[in-house]
């Protein structure tokens, strides 16, 4: 479906941008949807992504990615989203939370050791934060970092972490001063084949079958010391930067798999028939679409405008948050709506609602709950 | 509470949003509770909010307004009822509805005569819905019938803002079979009659009439356009109006979102202000994010119509998302100011009764449904 006059107020760079990833996942990802739903990680479409340019994409060429702006980096995972909910989280994870800390507080050594090969897709990365003791409250880490010679030593366990498997590369967060609270946090950047580093089983999830979670654990992982990211103790900011912006990231994927909600929900409508006529004449199915569409744009105009902020270097975690909030409710409302218009065949795997569905209550949960956002957001208007 | 930053408003679209906020708080807040209670239209004020340059921002120059964009009007109609609603809605009706037919219908003398006295602070009216039709406007059975020189309108119009207050109404009367068409009525036309209409919910202190049209004859050119086509024009308008009042529906929400926020800084219970709750604060970021929601899609609209790419669902998903967003984010406030919330002391229930109409005017909830589907499927 196209966006109907919103093109009028994109620039022809980002009209082309989304174009071209519309194609590729009409084309390549399309196919392979349900597949990657039923848990097989999509080895082949994420090195496909890397040969298009899309698993760095705001990273500018010099360190080996595409360059692009926000907006067009939103629009971009709108579409993949739209098509291929696990593939959306690859997508989300390197460029939204493992390529973006490293290029804004990376030293050019590090940029050029493990930016560029991470944006140009050759390694895949993940982002390692939350704990078992440890989500919204990210001041409870507990993995520690300890100074020793001319490395760190890491121990510790991470959580529900996306892309861990796959993973070369690991951005982890670390208590370097557990006194200090948040302020003792330190970011590192690790290898995933080194001595000390475990990756747990994938765990089996609501949804998202395609895009592995799982535990990390670490007995003493040495990491060099040149792999500290910004300061000792610049951690928490450095975490809760990136999930400010990532966010755009995840309210665009809202926006994704609610969309193909409505596209699959008006498809379907205008082919099933009851009581002699598509049930597309009938107003309670005309109303919900109603509700879907006006959602699915409101919510695409939050995302747009935070990412515009975040471009012209305005703050805009406030906007970030409440996009990433209106939109996977929108996406879950969406979801639970999209089946219900299908009816039995919603609830089936061989329709494709239903996946959108189960896809979307994670982002209602992930990089920051809607609860602490909205206490975010609140904050925001209070103080 | 600052104004709602935006990254593509541009400084002279700032201190216009800040010129309609510092009148609205100046001048229109003073007065607002009272006028509520007394159901009294501020003429007076609404003449200073002209020589201010705030009516008839979206009009040309040569009829007096500010040759700018709908996107302009939206921002001043947010700021204005964000502090009182009526107010807002009055400039709303009669330059987004009235207006804004002259103005389409397209003949220059017509405006000249009709249009620039509103950018001046006289009002227009708008006369579409009768007392048995309303969504179904096509429906509507008051006629005009040619004699000689003369029109002969007859008929009764249902709900018309400015009724009794107009230097102009904009009629549509059937003028044939299957034909529209719409006339310019001024104060002193005889066979006219305007009954106000008394014991509103809200929007009290905006004119509202019952207007009884018999033998009331009009010369020759008055009749708006050409013949016939008053009724694709009056959808066209109410397609553009829909922007500016889903752009007072953001500010009524926002005005009782402002209300809420002071409240609760405030109020204290258990000890502490309930702003430290972890669900009032829940609730007033719900506000928030609706609001902002619906904002985007009033600036959307805007923006894409003053860039000659206007489009009818994006307007029609603005006018029902934030109608829908205001009533909800006013009843929270009158919860969230418990008791005092069901006072006329405290303004949340003003916004709320002043909000609840808008899911009803200018195209009800239902029709936007109805017509946001319609697009949505394919359709034109």
């Amino acid at each position: 479906m196209e966006i109907r006059g919103m093109d009028a107020l994109l620039s022809e760079d980002q009209i082309m941008i989304r174009g071209m990833v519309r194609d590729f996942c009409r084309d390549e990802v399309a196919p392979l949807a349900a597949e990657t739903d039923a848990g097989r990680f999509p080895a082949g479409l994420v090195e496909r992504m890397a040969g298009l340019g899309l698993l760095g994409m705001t990273v500018p060429a010099e360190w080996g990615g595409s360059g692009v702006d926000e907006v067009a980096a939103a629009l971009a995972m709108e579409e993949v989203s739209a098509v291929c909910p696990s593939l959306s989280v690859v997508f989300s994870v390197q460029n939204a939370l493992v390529c973006p800390p490293i290029l804004a507080f990376g030293s050019a050594e590090q940029k050029q050791a493990f930016l560029k090969p991470l944006a140009s897709g050759e390694k895949l990365g993940c982002f390692a934060l939350t704990e078992p003791g440890a989500g919204s409250d990210v001041s409870a880490l507990k993995t520690s970092a300890k100074r020793g010679g001319d490395h760190w030593r890491i121990d510790g366990a991470k959580r529900f972490i996306s892309n861990g498997r796959e993973a070369d590369l690991c951005l982890l967060f670390a208590m370097t001063d557990p006194s200090a609270r948040h302020r003792g946090i330190s970011a590192f950047i690790a290898e995933t084949a080194s001595p000390g580093f475990e990756a747990g089983r994938a765990e089996e999830k609501l949804g998202l079958g395609g895009s592995s979670v799982c535990d990390l654990r670490f007995e003493g992982l040495e990491v060099p010391e040149g792999n500290l990211l910004g300061e000792e103790g610049q951690g928490f900011e450095i975490a809760m930067k990136t999930l400010d912006a990532s966010r755009i990231g995840v309210a665009a994927q809202g926006v994704g798999f609610a969309r193909a909600c409505l596209e699959a929900s008006i498809g379907y409508a205008r082919e099933r028939e009851t009581f002699g006529v598509p049930i597309s004449e009938h107003q309670p199915i005309q109303w919900k679409v109603a509700d879907m569409a006006t959602g699915v744009e409101a919510a695409r105009l939050l995302y747009l405008k935070a990412a515009r902020m975040k471009e012209a270097g305005l703050p805009f975690s406030a906007e970030a948050a409440m996009a990433k909030v209106f939109a996977s409710d929108l996406a879950q409302r969406a979801g639970a709506e999209a089946v219900q218009i299908h009816g039995g065949s919603g609830y089936m795997r061989e329709y494709p609602v239903e996946k959108f569905y189960r896809a979307a209550k994670a982002t209602q949960i992930y990089e920051g709950t809607n609860e602490i956002l909205r206490d975010v957001i609140a904050k925001n208007l209070i103080d | 509470m600052p104004i709602d930053t935006h990254p593509e408003l541009s400084e002279e679209q700032s201190a216009l949003q800040e010129l309609a906020r510092d009148f609205a708080q100046s001048r229109l807040a003073p007065g607002a509770a009272e006028r509520d209670r007394s159901g009294a239209f501020p003429a007076e004020l609404y003449r200073e909010a002209a020589g201010l340059g705030l009516i008839g921002l979206n009009f040309p120059e040569r009829f007096g307004g500010g040759g700018l964009g709908i996107f302009e009007a939206a921002l001043v109609l947010e700021q204005l009822a964000r502090v009182d609603g009526s107010f807002a809605l009055t400039l709303g009706a009669s330059c987004g509805l009235a207006g804004a037919h002259i103005l389409r219908a397209g003949i220059e003398e017509q405006a000249a005569r009709w249009l620039s006295p509103l950018t001046q602070g006289e009002l227009g009216a708008w006369a579409l819905t009768e007392p048995s039709s309303g969504s179904d406007a096509a429906a509507l059975s008051c006629r005009a019938e040619r004699e000689g020189d003369f029109w002969e309108l007859t008929g009764s119009k249902m709900f018309i803002s400015q009724g009794s207050l107009f230097s102009v109404m904009v009629v549509m009367a059937r003028t044939g079979e299957g034909r529209i068409s719409a006339f310019a009525v001024e104060p002193g036309d005889a066979g006219r009659e305007s009954l106000p209409i008394h014991g509103k919910l809200g929007m009290r202190s905006m004119d509202t009439a019952e207007v009884v049209f018999e033998g009331c004859r009009l010369p020759a050119d008055r009749l708006l356009g050409a013949e016939g086509e008053g009724f694709s024009r009056a959808m066209a308008t109410l397609g553009g109006g829909r922007v500016g009042v889903a752009a007072v529906c953001c500010g009524l929400g926002q005005g009782a979102l402002d209300a809420a926020l002071a409240y609760a800084k405030e109020r204290e219970a258990f000890g502490r202000p309930i702003s430290d709750f972890g669900g009032v604060r829940a609730q007033l970021a719900d506000c928030a994010i609706a609001l902002a929601a619906g904002r985007g899609l009033v600036y959307q609209a805007a923006k894409l119509s003053d860039s000659g790419n206007a489009n009818r669902s994006l307007a029609a998903k603005a006018k029902l998302f934030s109608s829908e967003a205001a009533l909800r984010v006013c009843d929270r406030s009158i919860q969230l100011h418990g008791g005092y919330g069901y006072t006329d002391e405290f303004p949340a229930n003003r916004f709320w009764r002043d909000a609840r109409l808008l899911t009803i005017g200018e195209g009800a909830s239902e029709v936007m449904r109805n017509l946001i589907s319609r697009y949505a499927f394919g359709g034109e």
